[in-house]
């Protein structure tokens, strides 16, 4: 199973999120969600982060510390926790 | 008129997002912030013992739980009371070594040696002695609270960033052979570091003891107007409004909280020590105050939109209303925010930034004239705002007020949301015709 991460500012609102992607992604992903103080050490074999829109402004950030891709969840899939097209995001950019 | 809207919320974003970038991003502020964060257990482990301590009264032989619960508290109370004082009423000691330990982190360096010597710098400069004698010692813990936040904070900061300059100018290294092992040659390089921070640190308790003082003693009293003026109608009216500014962006409020969260979660570990003392409370703008009264469902006050959204006629808001209803229940407000969206949606400035503002207003003069009592313990920001309120205050009139706070921002949300639906409908309308036409 892949490794995607979700960071936001505490890890709360995008748990909701990382469960609609990992149902979405019928099982080949496992999505997990952590705080913005906490991401950096659950960082092993993760392929991608994504950010939510509220903390969107850290992308750059978060970027210049980690080597695999970072995006921000576009704030219209996140308000109705759209699983499906951010897991389309995901495939997208990193890939089937 | 939208277009005219809508060009100026792209700009205002364009310039909002720097801000916020560098106002969380700021390693000292982010120490802070991740300190206060870190300190759930504490907090809530405080906060329950204050709860148990503070049974309500009740007349013998009326209720059988409440008079073994009064009884429990009587036998108990200093039990209670200290697990109270040595947890949430011992903020400071958290929150020094939380920022000391953050703010490593942010540098890279190994946080022992910085954690002790904050620890030392603590119990010289915020412990007053009382008496030591040969077989008994005695000492003044009076500023472990909220009262002593301020110089934990900057005592914190100043150790760390004295440590890492001294470190990195190898001030006082001492030239070992190579063949001395790393570990050992570490706890050198940091010998004279430590001795000259604890030096300092005992030189401050020496000069405000000269003058029969502490420094947060000293700090508390001369800075009095200050502490007084950020618990105030107007610095909490100003705060949310700032806050919801922020939100409005779809910009999370950690931005702030940097600065918001130590005057909050300091107004109410000072509450909870004098709940446990049996005094009067002194502060208003607390954490409880803000989670349960201000932000009712989280950022926006959107609880009561949220049950607004899930009767509308637009299908769009219906399931928006489904969604987000009950993460709001328990003060998580992302779904409704960005899914109706409110985030930078001209129609929801006017009540998104109104909504919380009013509430603070409302509840801050409701416990200032008081009508409803102050708040004295957190349980967990996302614990429903109607349970919150009433284990925060243990008055039931709280729990009146978040209700009516809450009918109030339905109406404050009502005849903008009735717009923005009316919109929504006619274009759902609209979509359904072209796709039976096509």
């Amino acid at each position: 199973m892949r490794k995607v991460m979700l960071v936001c500012n505490a890890g709360m609102s995008t748990g909701i999120m990382a469960k609609k992607i990992e149902e979405a992604s019928e099982g080949t992903l496992e999505v997990a969600a952590y705080g913005e103080a906490e991401f950096e050490d659950h960082l092993e074999g993760v392929e991608m982060i994504l950010v939510g829109p509220q903390i969107r402004y850290l992308v750059p950030n978060i970027q210049a510390k980690v080597s695999c891709p970072v995006d921000s969840i576009a704030p219209q899939h996140y308000g109705v926790m759209n699983g499906k097209a951010v897991y389309q995001q995901i495939i997208d950019r990193i890939g089937a | 008129m939208s277009n005219v809207m809508d060009s100026l919320t792209t700009y205002l974003e364009k310039h909002v997002l720097p801000i916020a970038n560098k106002l969380s991003t700021q390693r000292h502020l982010h120490a802070i912030r991740d300190a206060f964060i870190s300190l759930v257990p504490v907090t809530l482990f405080g906060g329950i013992c204050t709860i148990l301590s503070s049974a309500p009264a009740v007349e013998p032989g009326s209720n059988f739980l409440l008079e073994a619960w009064a009884n429990f508290a009587a036998a108990n109370s200093t039990l209670l009371t200290w697990a109270n004082t040595m947890t949430m009423g011992a903020l400071s000691v958290y929150i020094a070594l939380g920022v000391t330990y953050f703010l490593c982190k942010h540098y890279k360096i190994d946080a022992f040696i910085p954690l002790v010597l904050t620890m030392g710098g603590f119990l010289l400069i915020c412990f007053g002695p009382v008496e030591l004698g040969w077989d008994a010692k005695t000492a003044d813990i009076l500023y472990l609270d909220g009262k002593g936040l301020l110089v934990a904070i900057f005592l914190s900061i100043l150790t760390v960033e004295g440590y890492r300059a001294m470190r990195e100018h190898n001030v006082g290294r001492i030239a070992l052979p190579p063949s001395v092992p790393a570990s050992l040659s570490e706890a050198f390089a940091s010998l004279v570091p430590g001795i000259i921070i604890l030096a300092v640190d005992t030189a401050i308790f020496a000069i405000f003891n000269s003058m029969g003082t502490t420094l947060p003693a000293f700090i508390y009293t001369n800075l009095a107007p200050v502490f007084n003026a950020t618990d105030s109608l107007g610095f909490a009216a100003i705060a949310t409004l700032l806050v919801q500014f922020f939100w409005f962006f779809g910009v999370h409020d950690a931005a702030l909280s940097g600065v918001l969260g130590p005057i909050r979660d300091g107004g109410l570990s000072v509450n909870a020590a004098a709940q446990a003392a049996g005094e009067a409370l002194p502060n208003i703008f607390t954490t409880p105050f803000w989670v349960y009264f201000v932000v009712i469902g989280g950022c926006g006050s959107v609880l009561a939109l949220a049950i607004l959204l899930i009767r509308s006629k637009s299908k769009q808001l219906r399931t928006i209303g489904r969604v987000g209803i009950v993460p709001a229940f328990f003060n998580i407000s992302e779904p409704i925010i960005f899914g109706v969206p409110l985030m930078m949606n001209p129609m929801f400035f006017i009540p998104f930034l109104l909504t919380s503002t009013v509430n603070a207003i409302i509840a801050y003069v409701c416990m200032m004239t008081g009508l409803v009592a102050k708040t004295f313990a957190l349980l967990s920001w996302n614990m429903p705002c109607i349970f919150g309120a009433y284990l925060s205050t243990f008055d039931w009139k709280a729990v009146v007020l978040v209700v009516a706070l809450i009918a109030i921002d339905a109406l404050l949300y009502y005849p903008f949301y009735k717009a923005y639906e009316k919109q929504l409908v006619a274009q759902e309308e609209a979509d359904e015709t072209s796709a039976e036409t096509a």
